[in-house]
């Protein structure tokens, strides 16, 4: 029997927060963040000077914070348009013309921590709390990658002792190990990324030992008065500085791929943003690697949560559309992902912001994919979802815009990793890969997958890429369509 | 220190390789399950496949392009690379 209290109270240890201060203090300054914004408030901006910056997102390099602070007064429509033209030409050149799809899977939703925002926290009576056993596991990635098609999944745990690290580490060998006949090939799980609470060093080198792809926590908020309203003192999360160094302990553990993200509609967006800035150049500086993926939720309605209600920094769409724009100039090189928490027009529209990860076929109530419901039970879930396209149907919706959809998962299979990845990010090669595995994976999945519509669709798409890539690779094109013929006899999982 | 010294030997050492055998890129990864996480080299310059070798059951080379070495320098390649990282 798990000691709850016990559990807890062994969860931090502060030498894995000092080491990483500089002289006591962490890099967000929270007063300066503030002079910034307040600057914001009150000047207009100098359009040469934006034009600079943007320049400066086109080469790919980190904005400071003081040009993202400048990017926050825009308000000229002329002007908002050239930003989006310049979000939209960085991601053509890091990430070429591809969403990678994927999918949530929540594991578990017991938690010991008490977040006002959050439909899961521990005192919310009215959550029916579950947590999978290996066998309901297997049983839902066979819906996700023998019936939907997902090769990418983000796996989320709740902070309990039920789902510790070795629970985690045994969910993430059965999901790699469940293998699917489909209708021409197999279905398979190839790349798993994590979204659990901060973990210990030692925790996290269990972690990379088993292969996990991306490791994400979320700061929620970096404003650190909202942080402690939020996050009740006497609960783990409580612990500001222990979430802020989360990334820093897993970089140290040799997980060289790492997310970070805010839950914008705490506090200020225009904060966060910076924020989220400010962390990007500490783990820079500090590794040398920055983050691999960016996400920026929005608050959504959760079973008995009157705080979402009642908060006064619910973003507006217009605000949130400036958001990931500005994320998207301020970390050129970064991955960036709209999650289904969106309405479905809205995110038809953002992707064209610079948007490089999407997911699809929703399900965030525990159980839910092999559960097989058509309606979201909220008791079950930690938030409403406001988009409920099916894989079939997004895929369909990104060619009908000119997207191809990649199952990619190459790059941490094969080296393109940490300070790897950020070179070739950076030097737009990366974008090369991207458009080359797009082409190969997505041939895969429309021949096991993709509805007789879809299909139709899904080749004009891959025609023009091949013309495309033909015409500005001629080295590689031979190759391309050798694996290209090889996957359309059954061959599976062939990338460059 | 000594782990900083052995990398940037390495990582040298797999520079020439790059230059005298025209092989593109070419660079080492440490083995964590499915992840291979990129540890020193030359990254990716031809942009095709690359072909990996294990080095140890801890370490994989890849390899842009090998078709300028033969059977008996690989092997000894393989071996140089495995004596520094036993010291890495």
């Amino acid at each position: 029997m798990i000691n709850v209290v016990e559990w807890v109270k062994n969860r931090i240890i502060d030498d894995e927060i000092e080491r990483y201060t500089d002289n006591g203090r962490d890099f967000i300054n929270d007063d300066y963040i503030e002079s910034l914004i307040n600057n914001a408030n009150n000047k207009k901006p100098d359009p040469k000077k934006i034009r600079d910056i943007l320049n400066k997102s086109l080469a790919i390099q980190t904005l400071s914070l003081e040009d993202v602070a400048e990017l926050i007064k825009v308000s000229d429509p002329d002007l908002i348009e050239e930003m989006k033209e310049v979000a939209h030409k960085i991601k053509l050149k890091v990430y070429d013309n591809r969403i990678v799809t994927f999918a949530p899977l929540y594991m578990g939703n017991l938690c010991v921590n008490n977040c006002l925002y959050c439909g899961f926290r521990d005192d919310n009576s009215i959550i029916k709390r579950r947590v999978l056993n290996i066998k309901e596991i297997e049983d839902e990635v066979k819906v996700l990658a023998g019936e939907i098609g997902h090769k990418r999944l983000i796996v989320v745990y709740g902070e309990h002792p039920s789902t510790d690290v070795n629970y985690i580490a045994k969910s993430l060998e059965t999901i790699y190990n469940v293998k699917v006949k489909v209708r021409n090939g197999w279905g398979q799980i190839r790349r798993v990324n994590v979204n659990a609470a901060p973990m210990q060093i030692k925790e996290l080198e269990v972690l990379r030992d088993i292969g996990i792809g991306t490791f994400q926590v979320f700061q929620e908020t970096y404003h650190k008065k909202t942080y402690s309203y939020v996050h009740p003192s006497n609960t783990i999360k409580g612990n500001y500085l222990w979430r802020l160094y989360s990334m820093h302990r897993a970089l140290e553990a040799g997980i060289d791929d790492v997310g970070i993200g805010a839950l914008f509609g705490l506090y200020d967006w225009r904060f966060e943003v910076i924020s989220l800035v400010a962390h990007a150049i500490e783990l820079e500086k500090k590794f040398g690697i920055g983050p691999h993926t960016v996400s920026f939720p929005r608050l959504e309605p959760a079973a008995n949560t009157p705080f979402i209600q009642e908060t006064r920094y619910r973003v507006s769409d217009d605000d949130f559309k400036k958001i990931i724009l500005i994320l998207r100039l301020a970390i050129p090189y970064t991955g960036m992902i709209l999650t289904a928490r969106e309405p479905k027009e809205l995110r038809n529209e953002l992707v064209d912001y610079g948007i490089t990860q999407m997911d699809a076929s929703t399900k965030i109530g525990i159980g839910a994919y092999s559960d097989r419901l058509t309606y979201q039970e909220l008791e079950k879930q930690q938030f409403e979802i406001g988009d409920t396209r099916t894989l079939d149907e997004l895929i369909r919706d990104l060619a009908k815009k000119g997207y191809i959809t990649s199952f990619c998962t190459a790059g941490y299979r094969c080296g393109r990793t940490g300070s790897s990845i950020m070179d070739l990010l950076r030097s737009g090669k990366e974008g090369v890969f991207c458009k080359l595995n797009a082409v190969i994976t997505f041939r895969e999945w429309l021949l096991d997958f993709a509805s007789k519509e879809t299909e139709e669709i899904g080749l004009e798409i891959i025609n023009k890429e091949l013309r495309e890539i033909e015409k500005r690779m001629p080295d590689i094109y031979p190759k391309v369509i050798e694996y290209y013929k090889r996957i359309e006899n059954g061959e599976r999982d062939l990338y460059f | 220190m000594g782990r900083g010294i052995c990398i940037s030997d390495l990582e040298q050492y797999l520079k020439e390789l790059s230059k005298t055998y025209n092989c593109g890129g070419i660079w080492i990864c440490k083995k964590f399950g499915k992840r291979l996480s990129f540890i020193a080299g030359v990254r990716p310059v031809k942009l095709i496949p690359p072909i990996s070798m294990e080095v140890n059951k801890d370490y994989v080379l890849f390899i842009e392009d090998d078709s300028n070495i033969d059977e008996n320098e690989r092997r000894n390649i393989l071996n140089k690379i495995h004596s520094y990282l036993l010291f890495s």
